[in-house]
């Protein structure tokens, strides 16, 4: 099988973080995991294509309409996607409809949350959904992980035991894939389980905050309000 | 009552704009003071996940551009009310990114409302808040995702009141003003 029957894969990166992205890793590990033979894939970092200049990325739309897979990871920002996804969805949108492109097309949704509970991404990936409605694509399926950030920065085929249920998912995922079929619902299941109970999250989160500012001299600014009104403030007119 | 409102349409989506000129000549003729911006003319970069806005300038984003401003005008309003076209049942690009700079109007610690954790907040009172999508027809599962990123977002940005609606393109400006008043009330500026 040639590089041209084979099908075309883009993986959307929506993390604006090239290294230590988590988003990248998951993708990553789920496009590496899909056949060689069948797959291909190119890897597209959405910020990076639509700010950065000089990349020469002005082709990536063209590529990625290309596709006849969409695998799109992202963090949760601010309880749903960064804003220049809805920059790049509302491109791809666009192209769909007017350019009247009704190549057959697949997107799937990773998105990982620094919450530690997966259904804080449930909203991120039914923006998702009605993207891949709207622009006529099939929906695969949407993958929510809690406390995505331990992935940062590390090889998720090398770590062990903390992150099987993430590495079972997609690994079910890709087979799904493979076969042509729809992710299932063990791959959802198992993504959804969370890697820390609430509290133990808190208590570590908040230490590691703390250790953080240390480490920058800001700990004792940490609390600050900068934008509060004074008393003496001038009424806003 | 100090209003802020945010325009996150931009001028180019006719349907929008008419909408939203509809809700700001409404306002002129309350005795409210209010004050506006069309996102699309300002210089808000995209956040850029740093965190520097938490442990490095703490309270403040590092990049200064117009970010900071909106994020300042956020603490120092009594209501404010973001007005966007609804995008795939979200916000649109230029709402959200001033939005995603608004992390450095909370604290990074975790504490669990509801069961879930959130952010605790930085300051000791926040706006009431209100949402207003504009979408071309009725679309009840875009809404509904909608009306849940809205109240997410409440969680974690801690009004005391909050209150949201959705006006369609062909809406007639009646219909809308009336609308917009039963919201009004919801926050109490009636």
């Amino acid at each position: 099988m040639n590089i041209h029957s084979k099908k075309h894969v883009s993986l959307l990166v929506g993390s604006p973080k090239k290294k230590n992205s988590s988003s990248a890793i998951l993708g990553l590990y789920l496009c590496n995991k899909l056949d060689p033979d069948k797959f291909a894939y190119q890897k597209v970092y959405l910020r990076s294509v639509l700010f950065e200049r000089g990349n020469n990325s002005s082709n990536w739309l063209d590529d990625v309409l290309k596709s006849d897979l969409i695998i799109f990871s992202s963090p949760l920002y601010v309880d749903c996607l960064p804003s220049y996804v809805f920059q790049a969805f509302k491109k791809i949108y666009q192209e769909r409809k007017e350019a009247r492109n009704n190549k057959d097309m697949q997107f799937l949704a990773i998105i990982n949350s620094g919450f530690p509970e997966s259904s804080q991404s449930q909203v991120a990936l039914d923006i998702c959904h009605h993207f891949a409605r709207s622009s006529k694509m099939k929906w695969l399926g949407g993958l929510p992980l809690g406390a995505g950030f331990i992935l940062a920065g590390k090889d998720l085929s090398k770590m062990g035991w903390f992150v099987r249920n993430i590495k079972k998912s997609l690994d079910v995922s890709a087979m799904a894939i493979n076969k042509g079929e729809m992710i299932p619902d063990e791959a959802i299941r198992l993504m959804r389980k969370p890697l820390l109970g609430k509290k133990i999250f808190c208590w570590l989160g908040n230490m590691g905050f703390r250790q953080m500012a240390r480490r920058k001299g800001t700990i004792q600014q940490l609390y600050d309000r900068p934008y509060e009104k004074k008393n003496n403030d001038l009424p806003i007119l | 009552m100090n209003i802020l409102l945010l325009n996150g349409a931009h001028e180019k989506e006719d349907h929008a704009a008419q909408i939203y000129q509809i809700i700001y000549n409404h306002l002129k003729t309350t005795n409210h003071k209010f004050k506006s911006y069309d996102l699309h003319q300002l210089t808000i970069a995209p956040c850029m996940g740093c965190f520097g806005c938490w442990f490095q300038t703490p309270g403040e984003c590092i990049i200064k551009d117009d970010g900071r401003l909106i994020a300042r005008e956020l603490i120092q309003h009594d209501v404010v009310i973001y007005f966007s076209p609804v995008t795939f049942g979200g916000y649109s690009f230029e709402l959200k990114k001033a939005m995603d700079r608004f992390i450095s109007d909370i604290l990074p610690f975790f504490r669990i409302i509801q069961n879930e954790i959130h952010h605790v907040p930085r300051y000791k009172k926040y706006p009431n808040l209100i949402f207003i999508g504009t979408l071309p027809s009725e679309n009840p599962a875009m809404e509904k995702t909608f009306f849940q990123l809205n109240y997410r977002n409440v969680l974690n940005m801690n009004p005391n009141l909050y209150s949201q609606a959705i006006f369609y393109h062909q809406q007639p400006e009646e219909e809308i003003k009336s609308k917009f008043k039963k919201i009004m009330k919801d926050v109490e500026l009636i």
